[in-house]
C-alpha cells in the first residue's frame, strides 16, 4: 500500500496545479466572501444567512470538484496513456486506483476544512466549533461517494456522461424523500414501486443533511451521525468494489 | 501471409535454421517467451470481433537487442501492451525469464510507450523519484545519486528542476528513456524509443542502449527506424498483419540484401494487404 501512498503524491501534486481546481476554490472563496455581503441584510439572523450560504458554498465547490475532478481522472489516464508507465512498475491495479482516489480524496478533505475554517474565523462561532466539524464530514462523506461512483462511471461510459450522471446521482440522492412522498400520495402502484427502485440503488444524500443543526444546541445525534456514516462508507465501498473490479479487466488500448 | 514473404522465411529456415517454431518455447536464455498469442477487439455497432493478432509466438534471448518490425497497424503494440499486461490476450501464454509476469518481474522491466506522455506538473527529478519509489528503490541518497547519473547521461542534467509541460518532444522521450533504465532493469521493452528525436537524440538513445547491452540488459524494442535498428540489434522480430513471419537473428534475414531496409522492402514484408 506504500506504492498507492505514492501515487496519491503524485496526484495531489498534478491536480494542485490544475486549473479547475483552483478556479473551484477562487469561486468559493468569492462566495463565501460574498456571503458576508448577504449576512447584512439581516441584523438579527446574520450569522444564519451567512452560515447557510457558506455551508451550501462549500457543498456546491467540493461536490463540483468530486464531479469533474473524478470524471476525467482515471479516463484521462487511460486517453494519455500516462497509467502505463505507473503500471509497468511493480503496482497493481488495485494501488493505481487507490493512490488515484486517495489523492482526489485529500485535495476534497483540504478544500472542505480550508474552506469551513474560513467560515467560522468569519462568523466566529467558536462555541459551535463541534457542529462545524460534524458538517463538514457530512459534505465530505458525500463527496467521497460521489467521487467514487463517477470515477466507476469514468470507465463505463464516456467522462462528459459520467459527469452527468454524478449531478443526476446527486440530485436524485437528495430527492428521495420527496419522490417517495409524492409516490405516496399519488397512490399510483408504478410510481410507488419506481420510488423503492431509486431508494434501493441511489444513496440517500438527504440525511447528509444537517446545515440546519449548526446554531442548534442539541445538534446532530450520535446514533444519527452513526447511521449516516455507515451509509455513506457502504455506498463509498460499493462503488470503489465495482471501480477495481472494472479496472481490473480493462484493456488499456 | 503473401507468396514472397513464405518463400523467405521458408530461405531463411532452410539455410540458418533461425525461424523454428520451437525458437519461443521457454527456456532459461530468454528473457521473454510468447506462445501462441491471440487477440481480438471489438468494433462497430454490434461489437463484431475482429482479430489483431494470430497466434503469435517469438522470443526474446537473453543479453540480446531484439528489435520488433512491422507496419502501422500490424500489432506491434498490442503485442508489446499484452506482454506487459495492459490488455489480456484472448489466448497464449507469456513467460518473463521463464516464469508469468509477476510484481517481482515487473521491478527487472524498464518500459517506454510509444507516445510517453507524462505528469506534465511534475518536474523530471520528481518524476523519477516516483518511478524509484514504486519500484522500491530505495534510499533517497540512492536515488540523487543514480538520478543525476542517469540525467546526465540523457543531457537533461539542467532541465531536472523544470516541469515536463515546458520540456520539448524530444526531452520527453529522453526522459522516459531515463525512467526506463533509472533502476537497472535486466530487460527494456521499448515502443518506438527513437520516433520524434532530432539526430542528436537519436544519439544519445543509440549510446545508452549500446551501454544497457554492455551492462548485461536485454533489449526489445520496436521501430519503424530500420537503419537504426540494424545497428543496434542483433536479433529480429517480423510481425505482419498480426502474424509473426520472422523471428531469428539479423543477419541471416539481410544476408541476402544490401541492409535490413531493402530487405524489408524486397521481400514485401511491408506490403500492406488489401481486402
Amino acid at each position: 500500500m506504500k506504492k498507492a501512498f505514492f501515487i496519491a503524491k503524485a496526484t495531489v501534486a498534478e491536480l494542485m496545479r490544475e486549473k479547475f481546481f483552483l478556479i473551484a476554490l477562487f469561486l468559493g472563496l468569492v462566495m463565501i466572501g460574498f456571503s458576508l455581503v448577504l449576512g447584512q441584510l439581516s441584523a438579527v439572523e446574520y450569522a444564519k444567512i451567512m452560515g447557510d450560504f457558506g455551508f451550501t458554498t462549500v457543498e456546491i465547490t467540493v461536490t463540483g470538484l468530486s464531479i469533474f475532478l473524478g470524471s476525467f481522472l482515471i479516463s484521462k489516464e487511460i486517453d494519455r496513456q500516462t497509467c502505463l508507465l505507473i503500471l509497468a512498475r511493480p503496482v497493481s491495479r488495485l494501488e493505481f486506483i487507490l493512490g488515484k482516489l486517495l489523492g482526489v480524496m485529500v485535495l476534497i478533505t483540504f478544500t472542505v476544512f480550508f474552506l469551513m475554517i474560513l467560515i467560522l474565523v468569519l462568523l466566529q462561532e467558536w462555541n459551535h466549533l463541534g457542529n462545524f466539524f460534524i458538517i463538514s464530514f457530512s459534505i465530505w462523506i458525500k463527496s467521497i461517494v460521489i467521487l467514487a461512483f463517477v470515477i466507476f462511471m469514468s470507465l463505463v461510459v464516456r467522462p462528459v456522461l459520467a459527469t452527468f450522471a454524478g449531478i443526476a446521482i446527486y440530485m436524485l440522492g437528495h430527492w428521495i424523500p420527496d419522490i417517495q412522498f409524492f409516490a405516496t400520495k399519488s397512490k399510483d402502484e408504478g410510481f410507488i414501486l419506481l420510488s423503492r427502485v431509486v431508494d434501493w440503488i441511489v444513496p440517500n444524500f438527504y440525511i447528509f443533511n444537517w446545515k440546519n443543526y449548526v446554531f442548534l444546541s442539541q445538534g446532530v445525534t450520535g446514533k444519527t451521525i452513526l447511521w449516516t456514516l455507515a451509509h455513506g462508507s457502504l455506498w463509498f465501498l460499493f462503488f470503489a468494489i465495482l471501480l477495481n473490479w472494472n479496472f481490473r479487466r480493462k484493456d488499456i488500448v | 501471409m503473401v507468396g514472397s514473404q513464405k518463400g523467405i522465411i521458408k530461405e531463411i529456415g532452410n539455410d540458418g535454421d533461425n525461424f523454428t517454431s520451437a525458437s519461443h518455447k521457454a527456456n532459461s536464455q530468454n528473457v521473454i517467451s510468447v506462445s501462441h498469442l491471440n487477440k481480438s477487439f471489438p468494433y462497430g455497432f454490434f461489437n463484431k470481433l475482429k482479430p489483431v493478432l494470430h497466434d503469435v509466438s517469438f522470443s526474446v534471448p537473453k543479453g540480446t537487442a531484439t528489435g520488433f518490425v512491422g507496419n502501422n497497424g500490424s500489432g506491434k503494440t498490442t503485442s508489446i501492451k499484452s506482454i506487459l499486461q495492459f490488455i489480456r490476450p484472448d489466448s497464449g501464454e507469456i513467460l518473463f525469464f521463464g516464469k508469468p509476469l509477476d510484481m517481482s518481474s515487473r521491478a527487472q522491466i524498464g518500459y517506454l510507450p510509444e507516445r510517453p506522455y507524462l505528469y506534465e506538473f511534475l518536474t523530471g527529478q520528481e518524476f523519477l523519484r516516483l518511478h524509484w519509489n514504486l519500484n522500491g528503490g530505495g534510499r533517497e541518497a540512492d536515488f540523487i545519486q543514480r538520478a543525476t547519473v542517469v540525467l546526465k547521461k540523457m543531457d537533461l542534467l539542467h532541465a531536472k528542476d523544470k516541469r515536463l509541460r515546458q520540456y520539448s518532444k524530444g526531452m520527453l522521450q529522453r526522459v522516459g528513456l531515463a525512467q526506463a533504465i533509472l533502476c537497472r532493469p535486466e530487460l527494456l521493452i521499448l515502443d518506438e524509443p527513437m520516433s520524434g528525436l532530432d539526430p542528436d537524440g537519436r544519439a544519445i538513445v543509440k549510446s545508452i542502449l549500446q551501454e544497457e547491452l554492455q551492462r548485461g540488459a536485454s533489449i526489445f524494442f520496436s521501430s519503424h527506424l530500420l537503419q537504426d535498428m540494424e545497428e543496434i540489434c542483433t536479433h529480429l522480430v517480423i510481425i505482419n498483419h498480426g502474424v509473426i513471419i520472422y523471428n531469428g537473428e539479423l543477419l541471416p534475414f539481410i544476408a541476402k540484401f544490401k541492409n535490413l531496409e531493402e530487405a524489408f522492402k524486397e521481400s514485401k514484408l511491408g506490403e500492406v494487404k488489401k481486402t
